[in-house]
């Protein structure tokens, strides 16, 4: 027997995580909005007037003489094919010079005479068809002969297939295939020497053929394991249109040495291409409901450039933020701004200079009704010199622009620690409060993260209790609730761990009602070692505004991947109360040969608890109380804020509803209840008490009462009772 | 015999002659027992599944094969039981290690708990009420030098100790309390004493006593600290808080039960004997858990055993389960029993006992409230063997109501039980029998509010009361009455009144006892914020008419709440009298809570005075019972030794002249009872209704005879009468 057995009532600090990972799980109800976008990304844009078409693996540029195809390599490929002849027996026909490409919905064409050269522009490669209204001359077999400039060493070659590639990627022209306006079909082959490349058709089949006839391969090009289209997803919801962006870089630019597409995908709506210059870096997105339009972001030859993008086919031009000074931005984070009429935008981003500690900059824009962006006001928020050393990963709530406040956050070491530290600044990009700081509650802060709104925040950290550079997943997630303190400044909670010692990383947070929705990674160690940041199982949870306690139960949720993308589909200062419990997760999934990603609308098991406000309060007090996570299998917290005294709670199953002192009005019977204090409140003037509820289903129904009594100066029900009341909350489990 | 017209003729007239009823000179029919004073004194030890376990006043204790546990009872402001384990580690005699054998389970001997270390030296503890006293009792001590006992200690506390220079050790979490070690002593077979050493090394509770002493101690010697219970001064942790009550005949004790937090989720159920000549008895742990709640407990008089009913979680919010536990007659306890089916959520339980003393008066019920569900109905049967066991029979339901709440079940019924519970806007009662079947068709009665109200019931199984709180504006609510009769097709509404109405204050938890020839109903009412009182008020058989003035009944503490009333003749008794409970409570937070009790009798004891003599003959009148309001018994008794006497009279008169004849005066009648003398002796039965208008009221009474060879009185040459007394009405 052990006695000394925890109670069950109290819950230590430690046993958060069990908690989390404990609890019987309420699985969110969820229904997939888009799958796999970067894989069904299929485009025909002109841009800087060449004209692109676009799948999910490639990108293929149409120019007069030639069509480049470049793969999404991580380095700059591209597969240049010229149409030189066509031949039927042995005297091959140039093929007539061609007009400009044309484009028709996803088909771009060339004329060439007789023959029409198409390429019909598909998510998983190019089908190159050469349309023959009339034959060339003579009574052999029809061959195409094509010059073909790769960059790629030639890779493999066979009777009906060629590659060009290497480690970084491939471009495949197989299948060649011809089909008669009969629809009769017969296979043909092909040839490579020397830089042509011969498509043939048999002669059997071509003496026969009704005209017109097309000669079909297909051009696909494709990247090795692991490469996956969409590694850096980020989205955001716009709650007029009800329509998500999800924005990715993706290899794919033919300049620079690391050629970057910055590709977009609506749902619904489809694909946009945000920006080909080759250089970009990860993108991230905000709303800015003003506009009922997105503000895409991403770093760019040393500078941030952004888009406003309301549709796929309207977007702003794109601006550059910052001049370019040569730093580099690792890290970039936007808000969303949900206000019906205001159209600022805030970024925070770390500046990472050539040489010296880099800096956390909130940089602070304006979208026009024409989708162009202003020129942006920029404020240093970060300390410098002395103790401070350079900043890290920052933070800005996505949420969170209630009553133009804005909180950020962002890593810096101080003194030799790595410390989180936020303020809060303004729709303008101005600091507004003082900064604050918090250790790490580790040795590094390798991610930081926040969300919220209106006073209350959460920030997330990951922090390693080993020495830095700590490898895998080791590093473990806390959450802290940030409120506000009488001054209007941002003051941090104690962290509170949300994964085990085996770590976890790629958080992720989203308001939802009173509750934060997290999505992190956590090792898959079941399947392969826990170092390998690709071999990860994907979670997600809720947990408590307030306390950052646990009230919906960590669940598998996604196989092996990462969470990228975690929005709330209702916006900062314009929550729809009946999306409050709503939230879009994007995700990179699959196994490692078969990445991808998904999109899904959550809507997480709103069983919140049934409060009801009973009245009651006197005595003076001010505070605001909450009921937090009543439900089977979560904890309830009991919360009052911003008190200044001593506070008991009064919680039970029993109501007494005592009178006589004055208009207080003691709801729960204090005779039979728990009475729990006096408890101190935190630096916020918050208290709080947890109580953690069975996964039992008869629960359900069973109703608390719970009120809080204050002593403090200028607190006083009436002469006889030295004690302020709150209001009573009526809970009922759900 | 006296008529119907008689009674009401005599109690209009003392109605009117009473006027504004007074009791300044009434006895008190009800006496507060200093249950402080039981409480404090409480200690109790036995054996559970656990090894032994035991408590005092503001402790509990746990001995098993590792030692002690000790837990002060911080109450439930505690977050957590704050436990303080002591385990033996060694004994030195200087450098000298005495062999010990640890992991032996401790032996039970009454309140001592006894480890057997080697067969010179004994490990002892003594659970006291005001802590458990170590003892270890050296036979054989070879060796030279101080005597060392070196102690493990574990648990939430053992971190926390802080030396009070030698004469003790506190283990204190701040704010809330925790345990002292005192200081040792050792005392030799001559009674020489010594003071010992004290001290924390390493972490480790270290016993000394000093060479000098040890090296000329007589033996057996004794090492002697005492570990108590060290109280908080900011926060006082008497948390004791639901309660009840109930009478067992054979014994002629009481049974209090109550529950007693040693912190938040961390509960005692204790109970306590009191004998109604012998005073406060066995104390004894009846169970622990994490959250034990609403506790009950009934009489099986025909097995001279106790049901107690309780509800126990995992957590405040639950899930509950109804368990039972029987109590033997020897106070120790029988299996315990879960009432409420596995995987449901059950709560607010009631038990009836058996007050009969047959060889099948051995059944009873259990009716409790089941989540959504509503109201459950379980039978039960106890074994007459030793053991106690209890066997469940039948399972019925009550109602299907989810909304429905609060059941409670008649206590004094017999074989055939009343249930009653609340709907929002009404209260119903349903009758079944003991075997746990329902029968006729029950009563719905609206409260004239929507709240759901608290019912309480009782009855002697054809006639009920039945008393709720009825809500008719928020902050007041008033105890109604209904009196139920049953029809042999179901319980009928026979009567409905008011048992108290104070406009604008709260009146609320009714509680009712069968007495016999009353009801005694009590109840909370709201006194001021932090603030209620007891108030109990006897009621007539029928009717629903008040029959006593309304008793406050003070407690130890601001607040007064839940009251609970064992008859004795729930019991088996063939008595009108009750214990009165309820729990007591601070006015702050956290609302610390005692236990008070009061002893009821629903009749004072007759005042009466001689106005005047009587005059020939021998002749005596005689009250005969008290002439208190309600009693039907009352009577008057003429008796005399001539034997001449053939008709005997009483005269009742209101104060007025009397009547004079010769030498002999009488009391001027409003009206006369007469009747012949058989053996020169008459009893005229003069039953007191339960009007409290009476209260007070005078009545003077004088026999006469006629017949005896005396000339007094010309008018009525034969007449001899008694002494004229003056009766006062009182309840």
């Amino acid at each position: 027997m052990n006695r000394f057995r925890p109670s069950l009532i109290a819950i230590a600090p430690w046993a958060v995580t069990v908690l989390a990972a404990t609890a019987a799980a309420q699985h969110p109800q969820r229904s997939m909005i888009v799958d796999h976008a970067p894989d069904r990304f299929v485009l025909v844009q002109r841009a800087d007037d060449v004209l692109l078409g676009m799948g999910a693996r490639y990108t293929a540029r149409f120019h007069t003489d030639r069509v480049e195809v470049a793969p999404a390599t991580s380095r700059p490929h591209t597969v240049a094919l010229r149409s030189r002849a066509a031949a039927r027996g042995a005297a091959p026909e140039p093929l007539a010079r061609t007009t400009p490409p044309r484009e028709d919905g996803l088909r771009v064409r060339y004329g060439r005479g007789a023959i029409t050269e198409t390429y019909d522009v598909r998510a998983d490669g190019l089908e190159l068809g050469y349309v023959f209204a009339e034959l060339p001359a003579g009574d052999g077999d029809l061959t195409v002969t094509i010059d073909v400039d790769s960059s790629l060493p030639l890779a493999a070659v066979a009777a009906d297939a060629i590659e060009f590639g290497d480690d970084s990627g491939a471009v495949r022209i197989a299948g060649v295939l011809g089909i008669d306006a009969l629809g009769n079909r017969a296979a043909g082959s092909m040839e490579y020497a020397r830089h042509v490349l011969t498509l043939r058709l048999p002669a059997a089949f071509v003496a026969h053929a009704a005209l017109p006839l097309v000669l079909d391969p297909l051009i696909t090009a494709t990247t090795p394991l692991g490469v996956t289209p969409g590694n850096s997803l980020e989205a955001a919801y716009d709650a007029t249109t009800d329509r998500c962006l999800i924005v990715w870089q993706q290899p794919g630019g033919t300049s620079g040495t690391s050629p970057m597409e910055i590709r977009g995908w609506f749902e619904p709506g489809g694909a946009v291409l945000l920006d080909s210059a080759g250089s970009a870096g990860s993108p991230v997105v905000g709303n800015c409901n003003a506009r009922d339009c997105f503000v895409v972001a991403w770093p760019e030859t040393g500078g941030i450039v952004a888009r406003a993008v309301a549709s796929p086919t309207t977007l702003g031009s794109l601006k550059a933020l910052t001049n370019a000074t040569g730093s580099s931005w690792p890290h970039l984070a936007i808000s969303t701004n949900a206000s019906p009429t205001a159209d600022r935008m805030v970024i925070v981003a770390t500046e990472a200079p050539a040489s010296g500690p880099a800096s956390c900059r909130v940089l602070a824009t304006r979208v026009s009704a024409s989708l162009d962006l202003a020129a942006a006001a920029t404020t240093t928020v970060s300390g410098s010199g002395g103790l401070y050393t350079g900043v890290g990963p920052v933070a800005i709530a996505k949420s969170g622009g209630a009553n133009g406040r804005y909180l950020v956050a962002w890593s810096q070491g101080f003194g030799g620690t790595p410390t989180a530290f936020m303020g809060l600044c303004t729709d303008t990009g101005a600091l507004a409060s003082t900064v604050v700081s918090r250790p790490a509650p580790g040795n590094d802060l390798t991610e930081i993260v926040a969300d919220g709104q209106d006073g209350q925040w959460v920030v997330g950290l990951r922090s390693s209790p080993g020495a830095f550079p700590t490898p895998g997943f080791a590093g473990r997630l806390h959450l802290l609730g940030v409120g506000l303190d009488g001054a209007g400044n941002p003051t941090p909670r104690d962290p509170v761990q949300i994964t085990d010692d085996s770590g976890g990383g790629l958080l992720n947070l989203a308001l939802a009602g009173r509750r934060v929705v997290a999505s992190y990674a956590v090792p898959l160690q079941v399947r392969c070692t826990s170092s390998d940041p690709q071999c990860t199982s994907s979670r997600i949870a809720s947990f408590t505004l307030t306390g950052c306690l646990p009230c919906q139960a960590a669940e598998e949720f996604y196989w092996t991947g990462t969470h990228a993308a975690l929005v709330r589909p209702s916006a900062s200062g314009n929550v729809d109360p009946q999306r409050a419990e709503e939230v879009v997760a994007f995700a990179v999934t699959g196994t490692l040969a078969t990445h991808s990603s998904q999109g899904s609308r959550l809507t997480l098991d709103n069983r919140v608890g049934l409060v009801t406000d009973l009245g009651g309060g006197c005595g003076g007090l001010t505070a605001r109380v909450y009921a937090e996570c009543a439900k089977t299998g979560g904890t309830h917290q009991a919360v009052v804020k911003s008190v200044n005294g001593t506070c008991w709670l009064v919680i039970g199953t029993d109501r007494i509803d005592m009178r006589g002192c004055g208009t207080c009005v003691l709801v729960p019977d204090p005779y039979t209840s728990f009475v729990v204090g006096p408890l101190r409140t935190d630096r916020n003037g918050d208290a709080s008490w947890q109580l953690a509820v069975p996964a039992t289903p008869g629960l359900v129904g069973v109703r608390l009462y719970e009120q809080w009594l204050v002593s403090g100066p200028g607190l006083q029900g009436c002469a006889s009772f030295p004690f302020a009341l709150s209001n009573a909350l009526q809970v009922q489990i759900q | 015999m006296l008529s119907a017209v008689h009674l009401r003729a005599v109690a209009a007239a003392l109605a009117v002659s009473s006027g504004a009823a007074t009791l300044a000179q009434a006895p008190a029919r009800a006496a507060r027992l200093d249950t402080r004073a039981m409480l404090d004194a409480v200690a109790a030890l036995a054996r559970d599944a656990g090894g032994l376990a035991g408590f005092g006043r503001d402790y509990a204790v746990r001995f098993d094969a590792d030692g002690i546990t000790y837990t002060p009872a911080l109450g439930r402001r505690a977050p957590a039981p704050q436990r303080l384990a002591i385990r033996l580690g060694s004994l030195h005699r200087g450098d000298l290690a005495l062999p010990i054998a640890t992991g032996a389970e401790p032996r039970l001997d009454g309140r001592l708990a006894r480890y057997q270390r080697s067969p010179s030296i004994t490990e002892c503890y003594e659970v006291r009420a005001d802590g458990v006293e170590q003892t270890f009792v050296f036979t054989e001590l070879p060796g030279r030098g101080d005597l060392v006992v070196r102690c493990q200690l574990a648990g939430e506390l053992a971190g926390r100790g802080a030396a009070d220079g030698d004469r003790a050790l506190h283990f204190v979490a701040p704010g809330l309390g925790g345990v002292t070690i005192g200081a040792v002593t050792g005392i030799d077979a001559r009674g020489a004493t010594c003071s010992g050493g004290l001290r924390l090394v390493d972490g480790a509770l270290e016993l000394s006593l000093p060479a000098a002493f040890v090296d000329r101690a007589a033996l057996p010697l004794v090492l002697d600290p005492l570990i108590g219970t060290r109280i908080s001064v900011t926060a006082g942790s008497d948390d004791d808080r639901e309660l009840d009550v109930a009478y067992d005949r054979t014994s002629d004790d009481f049974l209090v039960v109550w529950t007693r937090a040693l912190a938040a989720g961390t509960t005692e159920l204790r109970a306590l004997e009191y004998g109604r000549s012998t005073g406060p008895g066995a104390a004894f742990l009846v169970a622990s858990g994490n959250v034990i709640r609403r506790p009950r407990v009934a009489s099986q008089n025909a097995v001279d055993r106790f049901v107690v009913v309780y509800e126990s979680a995992p957590t405040l919010v639950g899930p509950a389960t109804v368990l039972a536990q029987v109590v033997n007659a020897d106070r120790t306890l029988g299996p315990n029993v879960a009432i409420s089916p596995a995987g449901s959520y059950c709560v607010e339980p009631d038990v009836s006992g058996n007050a009969g003393s047959g060889f099948a008066d051995v059944g009873g019920l259990i009716v409790y409230r089941e989540q959504g569900a509503g109201i459950r109905l379980q039978q039960y049967t106890l074994n007459a063997g030793s053991t106690g066991t209890m066997v469940l029979g039948t399972r019925a339901t009550v109602s299907t109501d989810p909304a429905a709440q609060h059941p409670r079940i008649t206590r004094s019924a017999g074989n055939r039980a009343v249930v009653a519970f609340g709907l929002p806007g009404s209260v119903v009662a349903q009758a079944t029998t003991i075997f746990g079947s329902v029968i006729g068709a029950g009563l719905s009665a609206p409260t004239g509010g929507s709240a759901t109200p608290s019912p309480a019931v009782d009855g002697d199984g054809t006639q009920f009361l039945l008393a709720f709180d009825a809500e008719l504006a928020p902050g007041d609510r008033d105890i109604r009455c209904m009196q139920l009769s049953w029809t042999g097709a179901g319980v009928m509404l026979a009567g409905y009144d008011a048992v108290s109405q104070r406009v604008g204050i709260d009146e609320l938890q009714p509680a009712v006892a069968f007495l016999g020839p009353k009801y005694l109903v009590a109840w909370t009412v709201a006194a001021g914020f932090m603030s209620y009182e007891v108030h109990a008020k006897a009621m007539a058989p029928s009717g629903c008419n008040e029959c006593g003035t309304e008793l406050t009944l003070a407690g130890s503490l601001a607040s007064e709440v839940l009251p609970a009333i064992a008859s004795r003749r729930s019991g088996g008794a063939v008595a009108d009298d009750a214990l009165i409970a309820f729990a007591s409570h601070s006015g702050q937070p956290p609302f610390e809570g005692n236990i008070d009790a009061w002893l009821f009798t629903p009749f004072s004891a007759t005042l009466q005075t001689t106005t005047a003599t009587g005059c020939g003959n021998p002749l005596s009148l005689q009250a005969v019972g008290q002439f208190s309001i309600g009693n039907a018994a009352f009577s008057l008794r003429l008796s005399t030794t001539d034997p001449n006497a053939t008709l005997g009279f009483v005269s009742l008169g209101l104060g007025g002249p009397p009547l004079v004849c010769g030498s002999c005066s009488l009391v001027a009648p409003v009206d006369l009872l007469s009747g012949p003398l058989p053996g020169g002796v008459a009893t005229f039965p003069l039953p007191v209704p339960c009007l409290t208008a009476l209260l007070g009221a005078r009545l003077d009474v004088q026999g006469g005879m006629v017949g005896s060879a005396t000339n007094l009185c010309p008018l009525l040459r034969t007449l001899s009468t008694s002494s004229a007394i003056r009766l006062t009405v009182v309840e």
